[in-house]
């Protein structure tokens, strides 16, 4: 991520990049903060979101010119802008296969933890970032076509309401503008507050997770086959149709250079320890 | 299933076999299967020439310990891939 004190940055993924501008110095603050660890790359410009501010404290988003949402809360702006900034660079990346993911490092060797939305990793992400992992996304990796490297983008983690107990257990501090708290009690929370451990947005992938909360679960994992983990990242894959063979070349060879486990939990410390101990080997 | 059926594949579908295990995906459909290695085995021979009986000749002559679960297990795998829409049934 870059930026000046103009109120604007730029964000890179997947090869393109896109351009936040803000009359806002509260939302420009908020993206300034909550995409530093972004990397920004010499793509083309793919979009630019402006952001603008009325004397209510609304807020209006466009992109290139059109109103993507106008008269929005403080809240709802952020979020939404979030989305669609990701969304947009998901849609047109063509270099690497992208996968709802969230990913974590260890000496350069990353834990995917791949699944839709409410499977819970967010809240595993974080739960290891305080146990000492290095972050690189909680929401999408990009597979480079070898397998042999995963691109992420590495915003700020984004914790739901049901998830408040992890930075109520984990941080030590919360009184800072790198802890983003909205009305519903859901929170934008810079994986540094966790663990002075600055995040990467790059790593070798060695070990795949597909978790899964279940209430009281004991934990439970399961080693997947590659013709399994190959099935799962398809499912989880969110621009195969711009790779050829709908990125199953490029999910093989991802799913042959990792070691993949299905994973049933409920207690966060007993799958980070797993997690953890896993990676090691 | 009448064993005279013949299933034929429905095109569209991009396939990668591991370990003897089979991923397909059809992209138009939004489909995407895993395939045990049984049924990656009844899936190659799918041709859309073969019958069901043809079928489960050809796996019981390379199986011959197993005749009686091929006889009972291939028209159901073909049922299950005709329910997903990978096989059409003529």
């Amino acid at each position: 991520m870059m930026s000046n004190s103009s109120g604007s940055l730029l964000v890179s993924f997947g090869g393109h990049t896109l351009k936040v501008v803000s009359d806002s110095p509260q939302i420009f603050t908020a993206i300034n903060t909550h995409l530093r660890h972004c990397p920004v790359q010499d793509d083309d410009l793919l979009v630019q979101f402006n952001v603008t501010a009325s004397a209510e404290s609304r807020f209006t988003v466009s992109a290139d010119g059109s109103v993507l949402f106008p008269n929005f809360s403080y809240d709802l702006a952020l979020q939404s802008l979030m989305t669609e900034l990701i969304s947009r660079l998901v849609a047109v990346c063509e270099r690497g296969l992208v996968i709802h993911a969230a990913a974590l490092a260890q000496d350069g060797n990353a834990v995917i933890l791949s699944g839709q939305g409410g499977s819970g990793k967010s809240t595993l992400a974080a739960w290891l970032a305080a146990d000492g992992l290095q972050y690189l996304t909680d929401e999408v990796i990009e597979s480079q076509p070898d397998g042999e490297l995963i691109r992420t983008l590495p915003r700020s983690i984004f914790l739901k309401r049901g998830s408040t107990f992890v930075w109520k257990d984990r941080l030590p501090k919360i009184d800072s503008p790198r802890f983003l708290r909205f009305n519903d009690d859901a929170a934008w929370i810079d994986p540094e507050l966790f663990q002075p451990i600055t995040p990467a947005s790059q790593a070798t992938p060695r070990l795949l997770i597909f978790p899964r909360y279940i209430a009281d679960a004991p934990l439970q994992t399961q080693k997947l086959t590659t013709a399994e983990t190959l099935f799962r990242l398809l499912e989880n894959a969110t621009n195969a149709r711009n790779l050829p063979r709908h990125g199953m070349d490029v999910a093989t060879n991802l799913a042959q250079r990792v070691a993949a486990y299905s994973l049933t939990y409920s207690n966060l410390e007993e799958a980070s320890n797993w997690i953890r101990e896993s990676l090691k080997h | 299933m009448n064993p005279i059926t013949i299933p034929k594949p429905v095109p569209g579908f991009q396939t990668q076999t591991l370990d003897g295990e089979i991923v397909l995906l059809h992209p138009e459909q939004n489909t995407i299967l895993h395939v045990n290695p049984t049924g990656a085995l009844v899936w190659q021979l799918c041709n859309g020439v073969r019958s069901v009986t043809e079928v489960v000749i050809i796996l019981s002559e390379a199986y011959p310990e197993a005749q009686n679960e091929i006889a009972a297990d291939v028209p159901q795998i073909i049922q299950q891939f005709a329910a997903h829409g990978a096989l059409f049934k003529e």
